[in-house]
């Protein structure tokens, strides 16, 4: 099977295991909005028997391929909001995003809230085992394993985040809205939806205003971006610049160390916990 | 099909290609024939500005900038017409000013960074069976056109001036030529994006050059070496996994070099064998 | 005389405040030969591209075979000679091409030659003795050949009036005597017309039938002889006489 982006790769080796051989488009280092359409990948769009993607545009070279397969695909947007079912299950605030144009509706990052990616998990195994009834039980298996390293790092994240003296993050592009719903957070972001528009520089005063009143410490780039803008903001703001990932790929340090969703995310809490000043539980 | 052309997908890109590579150069035969043949380029750079228009207000992009590019190749023939030196700055102003457009509307839009570089690097490998019949039936449309008009642009391109007195309709044809280039530009740009665009134009003409002679000999040429040059292309791709567009156009370079090197190891110095010794040979020596 | 081919009435031109030609008439009529000669800046060139349509004249009238010049349906009876246009490495034609161009006023612009155009285009090359150098890119080729070439294209069109700007200028003795057959063959076998504009006229100077010496105005009119005999003039001893003569009668 193909994965579109590093986070559904993870789930869907986590689910399949030593069953699912998973192709992961792109190499390490390169961000998936940019990857351009070969032939080889192209060939193992429409071969694959199952094909995860994100949808709506994310990737739309790979969303194009996937709607000429025989098939079936997975378009993790068309996954139904988990936390619609359990409103306010145990976040009683929810995050607020601010930034150019955009809400949630735009920001296809799911996968940076635990409980959206127990949904993307489900829908895996449930996928993998209807093309593989055989193996239905080790899917279940696989899944559920996942699902319960997920609910730990749920907690972790509720838990440190809710000890925190301030709840804003500067981000560079508008990625981390899911993330920022799920614990409270309020998003602010230099750019839009992509983070390679240049932000307008009425919108980068206005920032550094109000990081200032605000006293925010930090803000955060991502690692295949370069510090660029987010560079000028700090500076202005007498704020630091730090790594914030919203795996959209896998970055060559992670291979080479076998780091995975859960290591990243904890280095992602670790980093928000610095930022915010948040009591580690 | 054999491979590597055994798959749909191969399939569909060949035949747009093809059509694209026929017909290209014999738009780019009278680009460069009248020393324009960055024309192609500027033309693209406003079909971008057109796609990033399309994308904010939601209408297709390939028409937003076959609309675009062609008002926009309406007024550079304005322009040049009326302004003469001052016309090469025009151009330039036009041209930037298309591409600065293109990303200021682009960011207006807030459409992913993955579109855009679809139209400027073409997307050939995810060309529909509609988008198909599309290339084709425009393909058409250019090979028609240039059928009627190639003898009045000939004429044109070697002395507009000798062609106005000759009685030619010398306005209608540069703007039938405008709007030619402009929906040249536009259904190339799906094949090999909208910076590449002008290259399938102007480098299978280059190559054509070196050896053919006549104007007929050379449009047809050209428009063989377009072909080959997709042919080819995409077979490297498929081969080496590599970027369609980029291929075809360097396997269109790879070609253009290559005559152009026989063309000097076969006649070192262009001396016309003809004609009696002596002559002061004003434009004696085809160049190199 | 039959109906004149060429009429300018009181035509006068000025670029910006510099008056080029003041109230120049001439008529030039069917199977003649007439040079029009003049220093440089003299107007000479202007007054051809107001008989040729591609100027027009700020008072006066010019009419081309009855009609304004660049309107109307005379194209094809007129053959233009244009100075040698400055063509780069990009135009690889042949020779064969370009005079081919030249029946498009026959033919219209859209439409393919027939037999009848091809042999048109046969006897233009053959008249400048360009038959062997059909296929040769134009680009190949000595200045005179050139100037040759657009020679031909206007006469593939076979014209009634042809009209030559500078046609000798810097071209080589044979293509001289070249271009000075075609002429001739137009004038005495097909009963056509040449207005040339020249510098230099040794070339041509014996088969003249009409000089007109252009300075802003007329200053002289009439047979090569009358040239010699009011001004003790003659043409095309030398080349280099021109000038001098030019100095005395003007």
């Amino acid at each position: 099977m193909v994965a579109g982006v590093f986070p559904l790769a993870e789930a869907a080796r986590a689910v399949g295991s030593d069953l699912v051989d998973v192709v992961e488009l792109g190499s390490p280092g390169v961000a998936p909005r940019d990857l351009g359409l070969t032939t080889d990948r192209v060939d193992a769009l429409l071969d694959a028997d199952l094909v995860l993607a994100v949808g709506k545009g994310f990737q739309p070279g790979v969303e194009e391929v996937a709607h000429r397969r025989s098939g079936p695909t997975r378009l993790v947007l068309e996954i139904p909001d988990p936390a619609k079912g359990v409103e306010g299950a145990d976040t009683g605030e929810r995050g607020t995003v601010e930034g150019a144009g955009t809400g949630l509706a735009d920001d296809p990052h799911v996968w940076l809230d635990p409980r959206y990616m127990e949904a993307i998990v489900d829908e895996v195994a449930a996928a993998l085992s209807s093309i593989d009834p055989d193996h239905e039980s080790d899917y279940g298996r696989g899944a559920r394993r996942l699902v319960d390293d997920l609910r730990m790092l749920d907690t972790l994240f509720a838990r440190t985040l809710a000890t925190c003296e301030r709840h804003t993050i500067v981000v560079a592009h508008q990625a981390f809205g899911w993330l920022a719903r799920r614990y409270g957070l309020t998003q602010l972001s230099l750019a839009g939806r992509s983070p390679e528009q240049e932000p307008d520089p009425r919108h980068l005063a206005d920032l550094a205003e109000r990081m200032r009143s605000e006293g925010i410490t930090t803000v955060f780039t991502e690692p295949l971006a370069p510090e660029g803008v987010a560079g000028t903001l700090a500076r202005e703001a007498g704020a630091k610049v730090a790594t914030l990932d919203p795996l959209e790929v896998s970055t060559a340090d992670e291979h080479d160390t076998r780091a995975g969703y859960g290591s990243v995310m904890e280095a992602n809490l670790a980093a928000l916990s610095s930022a915010l000043g948040c009591r580690a539980p | 099909m054999p491979w590597p052309f055994d798959r749909e997908y191969m399939q569909l890109a060949l035949i747009a290609g093809l059509v694209v590579g026929a017909c290209a150069p014999l738009v780019g035969t009278f680009l460069v024939q009248r020393r324009m043949s960055l024309m192609g380029d500027g033309i693209g750079h406003l079909a971008f500005a057109g796609v990033a228009g399309g994308l904010l207000v939601g209408t297709s992009p390939t028409w937003a900038a076959l609309s675009v590019a062609t008002l926009g190749a309406l007024l550079v023939e304005q322009l040049r017409r009326r302004s003469g030196a001052q016309g090469d700055v025009a151009l330039a102003v036009m041209f930037y000013g298309g591409i600065a457009a293109g990303v200021v509307l682009m960011g207006r839009s807030g459409a992913g960074s993955a579109s855009v570089l679809s139209y400027l690097f073409g997307s050939i490998l995810t060309v529909e069976r509609s988008e198909v019949a599309l290339v084709a039936a425009l393909g058409l449309v250019i090979v028609v056109v240039v059928a009627v008009t190639h003898r009045g642009l000939f004429a044109m391109a070697v002395d507009e001036e000798w062609a106005r007195v000759a009685g030619l309709p010398v306005a209608m044809l540069d703007t039938v030529f405008a709007v030619l280039t402009a929906v040249t530009v536009v259904t190339a740009m799906r094949v090999v994006g909208v910076l590449l665009v002008a290259a399938l134009m102007v480098l299978p003409v280059a190559a054509a050059q070196v050896s053919a002679g006549s104007q007929r000999a050379i449009l047809l040429v050209s428009s063989g070496i377009g072909m080959i040059a997709v042919v080819v292309g995409l077979g490297v791709a498929r081969w080496l996994g590599l970027a369609p567009g980029g291929t075809i156009v360097l396997v269109a370079v790879a070609i253009f070099l290559a005559v152009t090197v026989i063309g000097w190891s076969r006649s070192p110095r262009h001396e016309p064998e003809h004609g009696n010794a002596g002559h002061a040979h004003l434009h004696g020596g085809h160049g190199h | 005389m039959t109906e004149p081919l060429l009429v300018c009435e009181h035509v006068s031109f000025a670029y910006r405040h510099e008056s080029v030609l003041r109230d120049v008439s001439l008529t030039i009529g069917p199977g003649e030969m007439v040079a029009l000669v003049g220093p440089n800046g003299s107007g000479k060139s202007t007054l051809l591209r107001i008989a040729v349509g591609l100027l027009e004249p700020q008072e006066g009238t010019a009419r081309l075979f009855g009609e304004t010049p660049g309107h109307g349906r005379h194209h094809g009876r007129l053959g233009y000679v244009p100075q040698r246009p400055n063509l780069g490495d990009g135009l690889a034609a042949t020779v064969g091409d370009i005079v081919s161009s030249g029946r498009l006023t026959r033919t219209g612009w859209w439409r393919r030659g027939g037999p009848g155009d091809r042999s048109a285009v046969g006897h233009a090359l053959e008249a400048v003795g360009l038959v062997d150098l059909r296929d040769e890119r134009l680009s190949r080729l000595s200045g005179g050949q050139q100037q040759r070439a657009f020679i031909a294209r206007a006469l593939a069109g076979e014209p009634d009036l042809l009209v030559l700007d500078e046609p000798v200028a810097g071209v080589d003795v044979e293509s001289q005597e070249g271009f000075r057959t075609a002429l001739v063959d137009l004038v005495r076998e097909r009963g056509g017309t040449v207005l040339l504009v020249s510098h230099e006229l040794s070339a041509v100077a014996g088969d003249l039938d009409r000089v007109i010496v252009l300075k802003e105005r007329i200053r002289f009119d009439g047979p090569p002889g009358g040239l010699a005999a009011d001004e003790g003039i003659h043409l095309g001893v030398h080349d280099a006489d021109l000038p001098f003569w030019l100095e005395r009668i003007i």
